[in-house]
Protein backbone atom coordinates (compact mmCIF):
# COMPACT_ATOMS: atom_id res chain seq x y z
CA UNK A 1 0.00 0.00 0.00
CA UNK A 2 1.45 3.32 -1.04
CA UNK A 3 2.34 5.49 1.97
CA UNK A 4 3.11 9.10 1.41
CA UNK A 5 3.63 9.96 5.06
CA UNK A 6 5.73 7.06 6.32
CA UNK A 7 3.48 5.79 9.09
CA UNK A 8 0.83 3.13 9.38
CA UNK A 9 -2.74 4.36 8.92
CA UNK A 10 -3.89 3.36 12.39
CA UNK A 11 -1.00 4.99 14.20
CA UNK A 12 -1.15 8.58 15.28
CA UNK A 13 0.79 8.12 18.51
CA UNK A 14 2.87 11.28 18.86
CA UNK A 15 -0.07 13.53 18.10
CA UNK A 16 -2.57 12.20 20.60
CA UNK A 17 -3.66 14.66 23.25
CA UNK A 18 -1.05 17.23 22.32
CA UNK A 19 -1.81 20.77 21.37
CA UNK A 20 -0.76 21.99 17.96
CA UNK A 21 -0.28 25.61 16.99
CA UNK A 22 -2.04 26.67 13.83
CA UNK A 23 -0.49 30.08 13.10
CA UNK A 24 -3.18 31.13 10.68
CA UNK A 25 -6.06 29.20 12.20
CA UNK A 26 -8.09 27.40 9.56
CA UNK A 27 -9.77 28.88 6.50
CA UNK A 28 -13.06 30.18 7.90
CA UNK A 29 -11.71 30.08 11.46
CA UNK A 30 -8.71 32.39 11.52
CA UNK A 31 -8.87 32.89 15.29
CA UNK A 32 -8.69 29.22 16.19
CA UNK A 33 -4.94 28.93 16.72
CA UNK A 34 -4.67 25.81 18.86
CA UNK A 35 -6.02 22.34 18.21
CA UNK A 36 -5.78 19.02 20.02
CA UNK A 37 -5.96 15.63 18.34
CA UNK A 38 -8.15 13.27 20.35
CA UNK A 39 -8.26 9.57 19.57
CA UNK A 40 -10.85 7.66 21.61
CA UNK A 41 -10.08 3.98 20.88
CA UNK A 42 -13.69 3.16 20.08
CA UNK A 43 -13.63 5.69 17.24
CA UNK A 44 -10.53 4.42 15.43
CA UNK A 45 -9.67 5.05 12.64
CA UNK A 46 -11.66 8.26 13.14
CA UNK A 47 -10.41 10.95 15.49
CA UNK A 48 -11.35 14.43 16.65
CA UNK A 49 -9.41 17.58 15.90
CA UNK A 50 -10.74 19.91 18.57
CA UNK A 51 -10.04 23.60 19.07
CA UNK A 52 -8.33 24.06 22.43
CA UNK A 53 -9.95 27.39 23.16
CA UNK A 54 -13.40 27.08 21.70
CA UNK A 55 -16.17 24.67 22.64
CA UNK A 56 -18.00 22.98 19.80
CA UNK A 57 -15.29 23.74 17.26
CA UNK A 58 -14.19 20.23 16.44
CA UNK A 59 -13.76 18.20 13.30
CA UNK A 60 -13.92 14.47 12.71
CA UNK A 61 -10.73 13.49 10.93
CA UNK A 62 -9.12 10.41 9.46
CA UNK A 63 -5.81 9.47 7.94
CA UNK A 64 -6.84 9.72 4.27
CA UNK A 65 -4.67 6.74 3.35
CA UNK A 66 -7.08 4.51 5.25
CA UNK A 67 -9.74 5.30 2.66
CA UNK A 68 -7.64 6.25 -0.33
CA UNK A 69 -4.35 4.35 -0.48
CA UNK A 70 -3.45 6.16 -3.69
CA UNK A 71 -3.74 9.62 -2.15
CA UNK A 72 -0.48 11.40 -2.81
CA UNK A 73 -0.83 15.12 -2.25
CA UNK A 74 2.18 17.32 -2.77
CA UNK A 75 2.59 20.04 -0.19
CA UNK A 76 3.70 23.44 -1.40
CA UNK A 77 7.09 24.75 -0.23
CA UNK A 78 5.39 27.43 1.85
CA UNK A 79 3.40 24.79 3.72
CA UNK A 80 6.56 22.83 4.47
CA UNK A 81 8.26 25.98 5.68
CA UNK A 82 5.47 27.06 8.03
CA UNK A 83 5.32 23.56 9.44
CA UNK A 84 9.08 23.33 9.82
CA UNK A 85 9.25 20.21 7.69
CA UNK A 86 12.26 19.19 5.67
CA UNK A 87 9.97 17.00 3.63
CA UNK A 88 6.43 15.79 4.02
CA UNK A 89 7.31 12.22 4.94
CA UNK A 90 7.58 13.36 8.56
CA UNK A 91 4.15 14.94 8.55
CA UNK A 92 0.94 13.55 9.92
CA UNK A 93 -1.79 14.11 7.42
CA UNK A 94 -5.47 14.19 8.26
CA UNK A 95 -8.57 14.73 6.21
CA UNK A 96 -11.69 16.38 7.60
CA UNK A 97 -14.93 14.45 7.22
CA UNK A 98 -18.33 15.90 6.54
CA UNK A 99 -20.89 13.46 7.98
CA UNK A 100 -24.58 14.03 7.28
CA UNK A 101 -27.41 12.22 9.08
CA UNK A 102 -27.16 9.44 6.52
CA UNK A 103 -23.61 8.13 6.99
CA UNK A 104 -23.56 6.87 3.42
CA UNK A 105 -23.37 10.48 2.31
CA UNK A 106 -20.14 11.13 4.17
CA UNK A 107 -17.50 13.01 2.23
CA UNK A 108 -13.84 13.68 2.90
CA UNK A 109 -11.94 16.87 2.13
CA UNK A 110 -8.93 15.74 0.13
CA UNK A 111 -8.18 19.16 -1.24
CA UNK A 112 -7.58 20.75 2.13
CA UNK A 113 -5.69 18.23 4.25
CA UNK A 114 -4.73 19.16 7.78
CA UNK A 115 -1.01 18.60 8.17
CA UNK A 116 0.69 18.25 11.56
CA UNK A 117 4.38 18.27 12.35
CA UNK A 118 4.80 16.39 15.64
CA UNK A 119 8.38 17.65 15.98
CA UNK A 120 7.44 21.33 16.04
CA UNK A 121 3.82 20.97 17.21
CA UNK A 122 2.75 23.14 14.32
CA UNK A 123 -0.28 22.42 12.18
CA UNK A 124 -1.76 23.90 9.07
CA UNK A 125 -4.55 23.21 6.66
CA UNK A 126 -2.86 22.97 3.29
CA UNK A 127 -4.79 23.96 0.20
CA UNK A 128 -3.67 21.82 -2.70
CA UNK A 129 -3.17 23.48 -6.04
CA UNK A 130 -4.30 21.76 -9.18
CA UNK A 131 -7.38 19.74 -10.01
CA UNK A 132 -6.38 16.37 -8.64
CA UNK A 133 -8.40 16.33 -5.44
CA UNK A 134 -11.82 17.53 -4.36
CA UNK A 135 -13.16 18.95 -1.12
CA UNK A 136 -16.05 16.51 -0.97
CA UNK A 137 -14.85 13.05 -1.93
CA UNK A 138 -17.49 10.44 -1.13
CA UNK A 139 -16.30 7.59 1.05
CA UNK A 140 -18.69 5.05 -0.39
CA UNK A 141 -17.39 2.95 -3.23
CA UNK A 142 -13.77 3.42 -2.28
CA UNK A 143 -13.06 0.27 -0.30
CA UNK A 144 -9.85 -1.43 -1.30
CA UNK A 145 -9.31 0.15 -4.67
CA UNK A 146 -7.49 3.14 -6.01
CA UNK A 147 -9.88 5.83 -7.06
CA UNK A 148 -9.61 8.19 -9.89
CA UNK A 149 -10.35 11.60 -8.48
CA UNK A 150 -12.75 13.99 -10.06
CA UNK A 151 -11.59 17.33 -11.31
CA UNK A 152 -12.98 20.04 -9.12
CA UNK A 153 -11.72 22.98 -11.10
CA UNK A 154 -10.38 22.35 -14.57
CA UNK A 155 -9.01 25.88 -14.72
CA UNK A 156 -6.96 25.59 -11.55
CA UNK A 157 -3.75 24.52 -13.20
CA UNK A 158 -0.70 25.63 -11.26
CA UNK A 159 1.23 28.08 -13.36
CA UNK A 160 4.62 29.45 -12.51
CA UNK A 161 5.69 28.87 -8.98
CA UNK A 162 8.98 30.57 -8.43
CA UNK A 163 8.69 31.11 -4.66
CA UNK B 1 -17.31 45.88 5.88
CA UNK B 2 -13.77 46.65 4.82
CA UNK B 3 -13.88 49.10 1.93
CA UNK B 4 -12.41 47.96 -1.36
CA UNK B 5 -9.33 49.90 -2.42
CA UNK B 6 -9.31 50.17 -6.19
CA UNK B 7 -6.06 50.96 -7.97
CA UNK B 8 -5.46 51.12 -11.69
CA UNK B 9 -2.28 49.52 -12.96
CA UNK B 10 -0.74 48.90 -16.34
CA UNK B 11 1.24 45.87 -17.36
CA UNK B 12 4.44 45.52 -15.31
CA UNK B 13 3.18 47.88 -12.65
CA UNK B 14 2.63 46.61 -9.16
CA UNK B 15 1.11 47.31 -5.79
CA UNK B 16 2.68 46.62 -2.44
CA UNK B 17 0.77 45.43 0.60
CA UNK B 18 2.36 46.04 3.97
CA UNK B 19 6.11 45.81 3.72
CA UNK B 20 6.62 42.55 1.98
CA UNK B 21 3.77 41.56 -0.28
CA UNK B 22 3.91 42.72 -3.86
CA UNK B 23 1.45 42.04 -6.64
CA UNK B 24 2.52 42.75 -10.21
CA UNK B 25 0.42 42.85 -13.35
CA UNK B 26 2.39 40.48 -15.55
CA UNK B 27 0.16 40.44 -18.58
CA UNK B 28 -3.22 41.68 -19.72
CA UNK B 29 -4.93 39.74 -22.45
CA UNK B 30 -8.52 40.59 -23.21
CA UNK B 31 -10.40 40.30 -19.94
CA UNK B 32 -7.79 38.04 -18.41
CA UNK B 33 -5.11 39.43 -16.13
CA UNK B 34 -2.04 37.50 -15.08
CA UNK B 35 -0.84 38.51 -11.65
CA UNK B 36 2.51 37.79 -10.11
CA UNK B 37 2.67 37.61 -6.34
CA UNK B 38 5.78 38.01 -4.25
CA UNK B 39 5.27 37.30 -0.58
CA UNK B 40 7.05 35.60 2.30
CA UNK B 41 6.53 31.85 2.27
CA UNK B 42 4.48 31.96 5.46
CA UNK B 43 1.81 34.00 3.71
CA UNK B 44 -0.52 31.72 1.79
CA UNK B 45 -1.76 32.85 -1.58
CA UNK B 46 -4.69 31.23 -3.30
CA UNK B 47 -7.31 31.90 -5.92
CA UNK B 48 -10.30 33.25 -4.08
CA UNK B 49 -12.71 30.57 -5.18
CA UNK B 50 -10.38 27.79 -4.06
CA UNK B 51 -9.96 29.37 -0.64
CA UNK B 52 -13.73 29.82 -0.37
CA UNK B 53 -14.27 26.18 -1.22
CA UNK B 54 -12.04 25.03 1.62
CA UNK B 55 -13.64 27.50 4.00
CA UNK B 56 -17.14 26.33 3.12
CA UNK B 57 -16.11 22.69 3.42
CA UNK B 58 -14.78 23.41 6.92
CA UNK B 59 -17.97 25.15 7.93
CA UNK B 60 -20.10 22.32 6.58
CA UNK B 61 -17.96 19.78 8.40
CA UNK B 62 -18.90 21.38 11.72
CA UNK B 63 -22.47 20.23 11.20
CA UNK B 64 -21.21 16.66 11.29
CA UNK B 65 -23.77 14.37 12.83
CA UNK B 66 -22.44 12.57 15.88
CA UNK B 67 -25.32 10.09 15.68
CA UNK B 68 -24.03 8.97 12.32
CA UNK B 69 -20.51 8.21 13.57
CA UNK B 70 -21.14 4.50 14.26
CA UNK B 71 -22.64 4.19 10.80
CA UNK B 72 -19.56 5.78 9.25
CA UNK B 73 -17.31 3.37 11.13
CA UNK B 74 -19.31 0.46 9.77
CA UNK B 75 -18.85 1.73 6.25
CA UNK B 76 -15.13 2.25 6.71
CA UNK B 77 -14.52 -1.14 8.25
CA UNK B 78 -16.47 -3.16 5.74
CA UNK B 79 -14.05 -5.59 4.03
Amino acid sequence: MAQSSGHQPDQLPAAQGEVYDFPGGLPGFPHARRFTLLRPPELAPLAWLAAADELDLAFVVIDPLVLFPGYQPRLAPEDLEVLGLADQSQAIMLAILNIPEDPGGTTVNLRGPVVLNPATRVGRQAILAGPDYVTRQPITGCQGRRDTFARSDPQAQPEHHHR
Amino acid sequence: MIPLLVLTRKRNQSIIIGDDIEITVVEVRGDQVRLGVQAPRRVSVHRREVYDEIREANRAALATSRHALPGVLNLIKKP
